[in-house]
């Protein structure tokens, strides 16, 4: 006597391996992209910092040594020289006319000082400074 | 005795002896306890800045990562069912499994993506309240659109995810209409990740973001072609234990 097999297909047991692992892969993916993004930024800031730190060890602009200039001659000009310089001969380039030029008409009133405008002062603003931190900088 | 029974006596053996999972699971701690120690040091500064510098940005970190596990618990859970539907699971690792996996990584990635949004809270740029992670658009700060999309799609997921517990209550008519809006919660996501992301321009996002959307629809197309050839349906797709029985109006209710 053969025992008759059931053709009903048995369901397969769950897979708590497969579960145990997704929720592990899932949990692990979450720290380690926690790392991953702090350890970016960390190295974000170390870059800024190593560059500002170049920036800041680089020579100054040297000091500008006029002896080393080369001389040039004065440009003209129609404005009288300093007095300092009426010895030179700089004064001798500059023509300055022999008679001011007499104004054919005298220049009409000038109109009142009260028909002026009023001029307001523009309104400082109240707002509170800009923060510094930025999306970018995150 | 019988092959067939001989076989199921063996798998439910494996199955119940707890030596089966301890060791795997020991091996698996021992392994992931040795990268730790690797990794950890190299990591360990960015780690410190992130909880105990001058602007602890943790939350914000834990909140993007966790954004992604859901985005690929989200799409294990579409690819799953999808492979049901189109009958790619029943040649591996079959019907039943490939369901049980679409079940838990589906409500996986609801859990994931609940911790994504209450874990801005906790980040002091966004500043979200209670109520802005609960609202959705009620976050004006960043990116309102993009961010009530996201909002919206959490609750989609929740109302697909938390089905499966009605799906006797439930005719199987619904049960598929429910389930067609996880393409829209999908495409949700996508959404948002793509608009809202801080990561949506990087390379490997880029890849991730590209790769996924492509498999789904792949899986998608495949199914609609399947089925047209298939002609009608002769049997239920349902997995094994799931019968179907006739209600007095017709429909189909699984149970």
């Amino acid at each position: 006597m053969t025992k008759q097999i059931s053709r009903r297909r048995v369901a397969k047991p769950p897979v708590p391996g497969i579960k145990a692992l997704v929720t592990t892969a899932s949990i692990a993916a979450t720290l380690g992209g926690w790392a991953l993004f702090a350890n970016q930024n960390s190295y974000s800031q170390d870059f800024l910092a190593q560059q500002a730190q170049e920036l800041s060890a680089q020579p100054q602009v040297p000091a500008l040594n006029v002896s080393a200039l080369p001389a040039l001659d004065p440009l003209p000009t129609v404005v009288p020289p300093p007095s300092g310089l009426a010895g030179s001969g700089f004064s001798a380039q500059i023509q300055i006319p022999a008679q001011v030029p007499t104004v054919a008409s005298e220049p009409k009133t000038l109109a009142p000082a009260q028909s002026l405008r009023q001029v307001k002062p523009p309104a400082v603003s109240r707002k509170p400074a800009p923060r510094a931190v930025t999306r970018s900088s995150r | 005795m019988a092959p067939q029974v001989l076989q199921t006596s063996v798998r439910n053996k494996i199955t119940e002896d707890p030596r089966s999972v301890l060791l795997p699971l020991l091996l698996a701690v021992g392994v992931g306890l040795l990268a730790a120690v690797a990794v950890l040091t190299w990591w360990l500064p960015g780690l410190g800045t992130s909880l105990l510098g001058p602007e602890p940005k943790v939350f914000w970190y834990l909140s993007r990562a966790s954004a992604m596990a859901a985005y690929l618990l989200i799409w294990a859970s579409m690819a799953f069912g999808l492979g049901i539907t189109n009958r790619l699971a029943h040649m591996w690792p079959g019907a039943p499994t490939t369901y049980d996996l679409h079940q838990y990584t589906g409500l996986l990635g609801l859990g994931f993506a609940g911790l994504h949004a209450l874990l801005l809270m906790g980040d002091r740029y966004i500043n979200y309240t209670l109520t802005q992670v609960l609202v959705p658009f009620a976050g004006t700060d960043y990116r309102q659109i993009s961010v009530g999309l996201g909002q919206i799609a959490i609750y989609l997921l929740a109302v697909v995810g938390l089905s499966f517990y009605a799906r006797k209550q439930i005719t199987a008519r619904w049960w598929r209409i429910v389930h067609v809006l996880s393409f829209l919660v999908f495409v949700l996501v996508m959404v948002h990740g793509l608009a809202s992301g801080t990561d949506s321009s990087s390379t490997w996002a880029v890849a991730l973001y590209w790769l996924s959307g492509s498999s789904l629809l792949f899986l998608a197309v495949y199914r609609i072609v399947t089925r047209r050839y298939a002609g009608p349906r002769t049997g239920t797709q349902m997995p094994v234990g799931a019968t179907v029985a006739k209600t007095e109006r017709g429909h189909g209710r699984h149970q």
